[in-house]
């Protein structure tokens, strides 16, 4: 079993480009990513194609993974959704990566704030399962099918700003389930 | 925008829309702006990201990817480096390290009282340091090792070495390096059995001490490396910053 210590040990390692490092979080972690991957663009071709893509990213990019403030799998499962999401809506706009958006913010959290997140992150399942199913799945179809409004309006036959202001509300109800 | 009229701005999860990349480039690029001003905002962008993230890792069944994702990955990655080598063969990379390593050697090593000192982030002369400046670093473990050390060299040039984490095996010794620079590194002594190791190094060794210069542990066989050159495996390695 791995624990976040280890991965965070594993990150430390890697930023100093220890190979045996990086074979341990990919073992670690690739099945986990490769089903995130796999669940967004349901093409195993393609699936591939981004979980090479997104280790190679992870090993460029590990000197820039603690300005995010995230837990390692958080980080790691964040760029893995959003490279997917690339991949499905190729011709639209890339989605930030979240060191990213830490750089436009020009604020990293420390690691006490990640840590108070991380013991409670996990009631978001919960926090769903207080939604009607219906406002449930649409937020996991936005996060791991990459679901427009559009999509969304034609797959509840709804038109378009009402489709808006359901899931506005939606995601305002797991705010302040959340924050409660 | 007239559609977002029926939601009060303050409740407006915008933050979760940017997220989940269901803003349009208009909202997007205005949002972007606010971010920039308002730091609540991307308190709120990392927080919708870990839960949406957790609910990834606790809903999605992990599917084993085929083996041959790992060789084109490692063909990758690993193609323009040397293929083979300890960490003391890749010396020049420890310049490298800097403000990220020495952030994380002071979360590993839980220095609470040291978590508000601003590290420098650009300003890092090849050679010299202004009289009177304190040099330190946080030494982060490595190769499994837990030992976690803070060194400070004092305007005087008396080196405090100080183990904050981690113990010393009877039977082997701690000795401290000093790299500088694509250069071998150089001994500055082994760490006493004590928490507190105090060393002074003679002029020549001393005119090492630079901002950027890398520290490490090694284990070493008792008293010391036989040859002169780092045996064991790297324990602990930090950059040297002025305070």
């Amino acid at each position: 079993m791995t624990t976040p210590q280890d991965l965070e040990e594993m990150m430390a390692r890697i930023q100093l480009r220890d190979r045996s490092a990086f074979s341990s979080l990919y073992s670690a972690t690739s099945a986990k990513l490769f089903g995130v991957i796999l669940r967004v663009l349901k093409d195993r071709a393609g699936a591939e194609d981004v979980l090479q893509d997104v280790y190679v990213k992870i090993w460029n990019k590990a000197d820039r993974y603690r300005v995010t403030g995230h837990s390692p799998m958080t980080w790691m499962i964040t760029i893995a959704r959003n490279a997917a999401i690339d991949r499905l809506r190729a011709q639209g706009p890339a989605t930030d990566d979240v060191d990213d958006i830490v750089t436009l913010s020009a604020l990293g959290a420390t690691p006490e704030q990640t840590a108070i997140a991380a013991s409670e992150a996990g009631r978001i399942v919960d926090c769903l399962a207080e939604l009607d199913a219906d406002r449930a799945n649409a937020v996991r179809g936005v996060y791991l099918e990459g679901q427009s409004y559009q999509d969304m309006a034609l797959r509840y036959d709804v038109p378009l700003n009402t489709m808006k202001t359901w899931l506005r509300r939606s995601l305002n109800s797991l705010k302040e389930c959340l924050a409660s | 925008m007239s559609d977002r009229t029926d939601i009060p701005p303050e409740t407006d999860p915008l933050a979760a829309e940017y997220v989940l990349g269901l803003l349009s480039p208009v909202e997007r690029t205005a949002f972007e702006a606010r971010l920039r001003a308002e730091p609540v905002l991307a308190k709120e962008i990392r927080q919708w990201e870990v839960y949406f993230a957790t609910m990834a890792d606790l809903e999605v069944a992990p599917v084993a990817p085929p083996a041959r994702v790992l060789h084109s990955i490692e063909a990758q990655v690993f193609s323009t480096e040397t293929t083979r080598g300890s960490l003391w063969d890749r010396v020049g990379f420890w310049r490298g390290l800097s403000v990220t390593t020495s952030a994380l050697a002071i979360a590993a090593v839980g220095f609470a009282v040291l978590t508000n000192i601003q590290l420098p982030t650009t300003d890092v002369p090849e050679t010299g340091i202004p009289a009177g400046t304190l040099l330190m670093t946080h030494l982060v473990p490595l190769e499994g090792s837990t030992l976690g050390l803070a060194v400070t060299r004092e305007p005087s040039g008396v080196l405090q070495v100080r183990r904050v984490a981690g113990t010393m095996a009877a039977d082997r010794s701690q000795e401290l390096w000093v790299i500088v620079g694509d250069n071998a590194p150089v001994s500055l002594g082994i760490l006493d059995d004590d928490a507190l190791t105090t060393l002074t190094p003679d002029a020549d060794l001393d005119a090492l001490f630079t901002v950027g210069a890398a520290l490490a542990i090694t284990d070493e066989p008792l008293g010391g490396s036989p040859t002169g050159d780092p045996t064991g495996d790297v324990l602990a390695l930090g950059t040297l910053v002025a305070l």
